[in-house]
């Protein structure tokens, strides 16, 4: 297996006395992916993590980041690895900066660049005005925020990030939409794992869904997209007048002229629903015959799949 | 930065750092600052001013008798606070996950459990720095030499990093992380002031678990305390009149012989706290570290044995005995309190090195993958505790030798027993620490407590109950050979040249101690078969287990 993976797990177990948490997982994370792990409440999210972060001994299997064998080398592994737990603590005794500065300590910054770390930290977490207040009495929302700034500190190449959105208000969770997505942008792998779908839908570029312990699908979103939707589909809503059933008539015959048409469906609220194959040419061929037939087309929208129609298809359960 | 100096560099270790902004904040010390500061300014004027102005004795004696309250004071605050704030603080960073944000910070282990052993007391050094002025004023007053105090600190602090260690441990094994700190008391109670005990019955290397005898050796002169109030411990731990402790056929400066032995105690605390902070589900010792601490226990009981059992020492022991212990010859009463001492840190030892059912599977299976040819290693964490407990089963027997040969070297004991008789005592040891370390593999942590209740506890108090009731009875004799602590006394009387049970106590049945053995061996060799034949049937099972596919689905 080529080891210019940023995440690379083989055959990872992991059992807690009889429950097997994890059964035989294999995982390859390119560098630079924003990976989504998604899956129900005890699918082995927070297990596999925890493996990767080297906290979780595994009942067998090999795990490696960015090339470095996890398990006999953790040392070197923490150098270039982030980790943030779901209802991440922080040291409530110790002032914002502390805590950063602790950390940033802990992690071998020297002097200057460590108050500057710091003082980006502190913007980060969005807690400048805070700097002097224990953080013990921080809000959670602002606790999570620090200690996803925490995280950051040492600049990780790779991030592991355990329903890193718990207890953010929707401001907050733009912000880190927009973090993560720039983590991505710079190069950064990001394992990021929710049971809540809209959270990963605008940043991952990758996405791994676990059901039971296992890997149910994983892969780019992209890829994923094809596998599950061999066709695309379009979206066409025609203008009032005249009889409904009559435009759908009409529709049907302009386009059973069209060979990249698959089928035309009448939708229950109205619309057309049209399978399609190929590339945007037949997107277009397919509006030019609706219009030049004499149809008031008001709505044409191609039907993506997010990420919760993949999930649907797969069969997973038990996500929000 | 080296990983020497990032352990040492204690004021540039980021845990350290923590300690001191997060409790020594104003608010945080002034109340307990001002305390201390009371306490030692009134224990200074109570003691020094009722001398002196009283007349009780002479200015420089009255300033070295304050120094005697100010170290109960110190005491108190380090070993005890100390202690609290070091297992309640690190069990906290546990409980709260923090502990796993500081493991994935790239510094030594070890220097992240210096900063956190130093860092978490902090404010208990700072109370204690409190008193240092007091003490200072004593040791001018009184005029004792700088290097004798410094020589007693440097025994006091060897002392609060063991308690402060025991505190760590606690918080670092306790399954609920809340309780590290009802742990860690009950920890000081038994290793701090119960097993010094055991001193008063030969084992006198336990009295230097305790700061009490090198304190003696160094200072109790100059203080001018009466012998009386340290006699019988330092009886006990065999001091002489120059303070030596006799170890084997030499003798041992008592500092560095505590030195030695809190070393000891504090290396194996530190490697227990590494290991749980490398990986929290370890066991907390490794099988090869539990056989070598193993040994160097059987060696520093043998060597603290060995002067008394030899003939050179009798006297003192017998004088320090409690006086219910009397009555018995002291030769059966230490060299039972070795044995049992022995199969009780054997067991102890064997209960943390034998893996789980679930950890055993867990091994096996990963033995499997790996292929045939590359199961584990008989030393591995997941392997079976068995060979160990042979080994240290070996190493009983091997003592055991070498103090019985000493006795009779001695000319102490006339005559010699039965080659069977014998090696009766370390047989009986062998088969206890076998079959109880077979109970612990078959029915795991829970199941291994329930057996040592009922094949160990209970046989002992219904002896109790018997006793009470019936005085010295042949019932109390016969339940007794089930309880382990009796039957090895009966089996080291049948050594030493006793005939019959109780025979210091009036109106008791004459019942030979060499049959009472035997039948101890019996039952002990009964228990320990069908403990063998259980663990087989259970490694089996677990075999079989680890073959299967993966198990039950995550609820």
């Amino acid at each position: 297996m080529p080891d210019n993976l940023a995440i690379r797990t083989t055959d990872l177990r992991v059992d807690y006395g009889d429950v097997t948490a994890v059964r035989d997982l294999s995982l390859a994370i390119a560098p630079g992916e924003v990976y989504g792990l998604i899956g129900p409440n005890g699918a082995g999210k927070t297990s596999t993590i925890r493996v990767l972060a080297t906290l979780l001994e595994p009942t067998y299997g090999e795990v490696a980041i960015a090339g470095i064998d996890a398990l006999e080398r953790p040392r070197d592994v923490h150098r270039i690895l982030g980790y943030m737990p779901d209802q991440a603590p922080v040291h409530d005794d110790l002032r914002v900066e502390e805590v950063l500065d602790l950390f940033a300590a802990s992690h071998g910054i020297p002097g200057v660049r460590r108050r500057e770390r710091v003082a980006e930290g502190l913007r980060l977490a969005g807690l400048e005005g805070k700097r002097r207040a224990l953080a013990g009495t921080l809000s959670r929302g602002m606790k999570q925020r620090l200690a996803l700034a925490v995280t950051l500190l040492h600049d990780p190449q790779v991030l592991l990030l355990d329903e890193p959105a718990s207890g953010l208000d929707p401001n907050a969770r733009i912000e880190l939409r927009d973090l993560l997505r720039g983590l991505g942008r710079a190069g950064r792998t990001v394992l990021v794992s929710s049971h809540i779908l809209a959270e990963l839908e605008d940043f991952c570029t990758s996405l791994g869904i676990m059901e039971r312990g296992r890997m149910v699908l994983s892969g780019r979103i992209d890829a994923i997209r094809a596998r599950l939707a061999p066709h695309r589909t379009v979206d066409v809503a025609l203008a009032a007048g005249g009889e409904p059933v009559s435009a759908r008539a009409r529709a049907e015959t302009a386009l059973a002229r069209i060979p990249a048409v698959l089928a035309v469906r009448a939708e229950p609220d109205g619309r057309l629903a049209i399978d399609l194959r190929g590339g945007d040419d037949a997107l277009a061929e397919i509006l030019a015959a609706l219009v030049r037939d004499g149809l008031r087309v008001t709505e044409f929208r191609e039907r993506t799949m997010d990420v919760e129609d993949i999930f649907r298809k797969v069969g997973a359960r038990g996500v929000s | 930065m080296s990983t020497l100096a990032e352990i040492l560099l204690l004021w540039r270790n980021p845990l350290f750092v923590k300690g001191v902004r997060s409790r020594l904040r104003l608010r945080h010390v002034a109340v307990g600052a001002t305390l201390t500061l009371l306490l030692a300014s009134f224990l200074f004027l109570l003691v020094y001013l009722t001398g002196t102005e009283r007349g009780l004795v002479d200015p420089p004696m009255a300033a070295r008798a304050t120094l005697v309250p100010l170290l109960i004071l110190q005491g108190l605050i380090l070993m005890l606070l100390g202690t609290g704030s070091v297992a309640s603080g690190i069990a906290v960073e546990r409980d709260s996950g923090m502990l796993d944000f500081h493991r994935l910070t790239p510094r030594p282990t070890a220097a992240k459990i210096v900063g956190c052993l130093f860092g978490l007391p902090v404010r208990e050094y700072l109370l204690f720095a409190g008193t240092l002025p007091f003490v200072g004023l004593a040791v001018t007053l009184g005029k004792i030499p700088f290097l004798k105090v410094l020589h007693l600190y440097v025994v006091f602090f060897s002392a609060v990093i063991l308690y402060h260690l025991t505190g760590f441990v606690s918080g670092m094994i306790a399954a609920r992380p809340r309780r590290a700190s009802w742990i860690a008391q009950a920890a000081i109670v038994a290793l701090y002031l119960f097993l010094p005990q055991l001193s008063t019955l030969g084992l006198t290397v336990f009295g230097y678990l305790t700061i009490i005898p090198a304190f003696r050796a160094i200072l109790a002169d100059d203080l001018g305390l009466g012998r009386r109030p340290l006699q019988r411990i330092a009886a006990a731990a065999g001091l002489t009149e120059d303070h030596a402790v006799p170890f084997f056929a030499t003798a041992v400066n008592p500092t560095i012989y505590t030195l030695l032995l809190q070393g000891a105690l504090a290396a194996t605390f530190f490697v227990v706290v590494h290991r749980k902070w490398t990986r929290e589900g370890r066991p907390a010792l490794s099988k090869a570290y539990a056989t070598a601490l193993f040994a160097g226990l059987m060696v520093l009981l043998a060597g603290s044995l060995w002067p008394f059992l030899a003939g050179e020492r009798q006297l003192a022991v017998l004088r320090s005995l409690p006086r219910a212990l009397r009555g018995f010859p002291q030769i059966q009463i230490s060299l039972c309190a070795f044995l049992v001492v022995a199969t009780a840190a054997a067991v102890l030892l064997l209960h943390v090195v034998t893996p789980t059912r679930h950890a055993r599977i867990a091994g096996l299976r990963r033995a499997q993958k790996r292929g045939p040819g590359r199961g584990l290693p008989i030393g591995s964490d997941a392997a079976p505790g068995a060979p160990v407990a042979l080994v240290l089963a070996a190493l009983v027997a091997a003592a055991y030798a070498l103090l019985a040969r000493a006795t009779f070297a001695s000319g102490a004991l006339t005559g010699a027993p039965p080659a069977a008789a014998l090696a009766a005592p370390a047989a009986l040891a062998g088969l206890l620490i076998l079959s109880a370390q077979a109970a612990r593999e078959t029915w795991d942590p829970r199941g291994f407590g329930l057996f040592l209740l009922l094949a160990w506890l209970m046989p002992s108090l219904a002896f109790l109950v018997a006793s009470a009731a019936w005085n010295p009875s042949r019932l109390a004799a016969h339940l007794t050979i089930a309880s382990p602590f009796t039957a090895l006394y009966f089996s080291v009387a049948a050594v030493t040249g006793g005939t019959s049970v109780w025979e210091g106590a009036a109106h008791a049945p004459r019942l030979d101690v060499v049959d009472l053995t035997g039948s101890a061996l019996g039952v002990h060799g009964l228990i320990a078969l069908a403990m063998l034949r259980l663990r087989s049937r259970e490694a089996r099972a677990r075999e079989a287990e680890a073959e299967r596919p993966p198990g039950r689905d995550a609820p």
